[in-house]
C-alpha cells in the first residue's frame, strides 16, 4: 500500500518536473526567437475576442458616461485644440521634409546611380485590445492580423508618433511592444537640421545624470559635432525598414562623451503610452 | 467542478487586468499591481499545491498568449507559485492576514528578479530598478491586503460547495 502511495507520489512529480523543464525551453526558445509559433497564433486568436469585447463595451461605456456629464464642451475643445496641435507639428515636418528633399533632389539630378524607391504606404487602422502595461515593459494586442496585412516588425504609430513594433502576428490580432522596450533600434534625423542623424535604442550602455529616465529614449548621435539643444524634434531618418518623417519625439537631454566621440540624448516620445485605443500600422518595406 | 470555477474567476481576473486596469492610469508611482499573481498567491493557501499549480499553468498560460512577449514565462511562474504557496495550505493560521501578505511579498520580489532576468536589461540603471521591485512589491502588497479577505472568503465558499 506504502510503495502504491509512494509510486502516485514520484509520478505526480515526475510530470511536475517535465512540465516545468519544457516551460523553461519554451521560454528560452521564445527570448531567443520570439513568439513566432502555430500554437502562440492559434490561442491568441482564441483569447483576444473577449479581450476585444470588454474593451469595446468599455470604450462604449465610457463615452455614454463622458455625454452624460457636463464636460462634454470642455472635452470637446481640448481634442480639437489637441488635433491642432498635431496638424500643425505635422505640417511642420512635411514643409521641412519638402525643403530638404527638394536640395537632395537637385543634388542627385545629376547623378545617373539614382536609384527610385517604390515604397507604398499601406496604412491599416486598428484598435488596441489587450494592454499589457506592465512594470517591466509595455505590449498591446491590437485587432488586426495576417487577414488584415499586419507583418512582423511593422511600426505602431498614433496620431502623435511612433508607438512601437509587431513582434508577433496570428490571423486577426497581432502583438506589438512599445519602442520604449524593443531591443531594436530605429534610425532618425533631428528635424531642424536633417544632416544630424543618430540611432535610438535602448540597448545603449549609457546612463544619464538624471535619474529620471523612465517613459524616455536612448539615442546617440552619429557625430559628436552635430548641435543639437533640448527640444530639437526627432523623426525617423528613412535608413532601414521604416519610411522618413515619422515623429519619434524631442530631445529632453544631450550628453557628449568624448572618449567614444559620441554625443547621447535622451528623447521623450510624443505617443501616450498611457492612452493608447486606435493605432496605425505600418509594414517594414521589403529590402531587395 | 470547483476547478472550473477557480479558473473562470482567474481568467475575468486576467481579462479586466488587460483591458480596464492596463488602460488607466490608476497605480501609485506609475505602477500596476498584479492581481493574478495576488490571486494565485492567496488560493493556494486554501487548495493546495497541485490545484494550484495547475491553475497557475492554466492562468499563465491564458496571460502569456494574450498580451505577454515571453511565451511561457507566466505559465512557469504561477505554476511555482502555486506549487510552492500551496504547501504553506496547512502551516499557516489563515486568519492572521500578515504570513499570506509576506508570502506574495516574496513572489512579487521573485517575479521582479525573474522578469528582469529575462527582459536582459536594466536600461534605467541598477539603483533606480531596484527601487522600481521595491516599489513593485510594496503596492502588490498594499493590494493584497485589500483583496486578501474577499478572495479567502470566496475559496472558502466554493470549497465548501460539496
Amino acid at each position: 500500500m506504502a510503495s502504491k502511495y509512494k509510486k502516485k507520489i514520484n509520478y505526480k512529480l515526475y510530470i511536475i518536473g517535465s512540465v516545468i523543464i519544457i516551460l523553461i525551453i519554451i521560454v528560452s526558445l521564445s527570448i531567443k526567437n520570439g513568439n513566432d509559433n502555430i500554437a502562440s497564433k492559434v490561442l491568441l486568436d482564441s483569447v483576444s475576442p473577449s479581450s476585444e469585447v470588454i474593451t469595446s463595451s468599455k470604450n462604449k461605456s465610457s463615452g455614454f458616461l463622458s455625454s452624460i456629464f457636463k464636460n462634454e464642451n470642455k472635452d470637446e475643445t481640448i481634442k480639437e485644440l489637441e488635433k491642432e496641435i498635431q496638424d500643425l507639428r505635422e505640417e511642420v515636418i512635411r514643409n521641412k521634409m519638402t525643403e530638404n528633399e527638394l536640395s537632395e533632389l537637385r543634388n542627385l539630378k545629376t547623378s545617373l546611380n539614382f536609384i527610385e524607391e517604390e515604397f507604398k504606404q499601406n496604412f491599416i487602422t486598428a484598435s488596441i485590445v489587450a494592454k499589457n502595461d506592465g512594470n517591466y515593459y509595455t505590449s498591446f494586442t491590437i485587432s488586426a492580423g495576417e487577414n488584415q496585412g499586419v507583418q512582423k516588425d511593422a511600426i505602431v504609430l498614433t496620431g502623435k508618433g511612433l508607438v512601437g513594433k509587431v513582434y508577433e502576428v496570428s490571423a486577426n490580432y497581432s502583438k506589438a511592444v512599445s519602442i520604449l522596450d524593443s531591443k531594436s533600434s530605429v534610425s532618425f534625423e533631428v528635424l531642424r537640421n536633417t544632416e544630424f542623424t543618430g540611432i535610438a535604442s535602448q540597448n545603449i550602455n549609457f546612463e544619464f545624470d538624471s535619474t529620471d529616465t523612465e517613459g524616455f529614449l536612448k539615442g546617440y548621435l552619429f557625430d559628436i559635432s552635430y548641435e543639437v539643444l533640448p527640444g530639437d524634434v526627432i523623426v525617423t531618418s528613412g535608413l532601414g525598414l521604416y519610411p522618413e518623417g515619422i515623429q519619434i519625439g524631442e530631445i529632453n537631454e544631450v550628453i557628449e562623451d568624448n572618449n567614444n566621440l559620441l554625443k547621447f540624448v535622451k528623447i521623450k516620445p510624443y505617443a501616450n503610452f498611457k492612452k493608447l485605443d486606435k493605432v496605425m500600422i505600418l509594414n517594414p518595406r521589403i529590402m531587395e | 467542478m470547483k476547478n472550473i470555477l477557480y479558473f473562470i474567476i482567474g481568467f475575468i481576473i486576467i481579462q479586466i487586468s488587460n483591458t480596464m486596469l492596463n488602460m488607466t492610469s490608476l497605480g501609485w508611482f506609475n505602477i500596476k499591481p498584479n492581481i493574478t499573481l495576488i490571486f494565485i498567491c492567496f488560493i493556494s493557501l486554501y487548495i493546495g499545491s497541485l490545484r494550484a499549480g495547475g491553475l497557475g499553468l492554466l492562468l499563465g498560460l491564458i496571460l502569456d498568449v494574450s498580451v505577454n512577449m515571453y511565451a511561457g514565462y507566466y505559465s512557469l511562474l504561477f505554476l511555482l507559485t502555486g506549487l510552492i504557496i500551496g504547501i504553506f495550505k496547512d502551516k499557516i493560521f489563515k486568519e492572521n492576514i500578515f504570513a499570506p501578505i509576506l508570502l506574495l511579498a516574496i513572489a512579487s520580489f521573485s517575479e521582479s528578479i525573474s522578469m528582469i532576468i529575462i527582459s536582459g536589461s536594466v536600461s534605467i540603471g541598477l539603483i533606480a530598478t531596484l527601487l522600481l521591485i521595491l516599489k513593485i512589491t510594496f503596492i502588490n502588497m498594499i493590494f493584497a491586503g485589500l483583496l486578501y479577505f474577499p478572495i479567502s472568503r470566496i475559496t472558502v465558499k466554493i470549497e465548501n460547495l460539496g
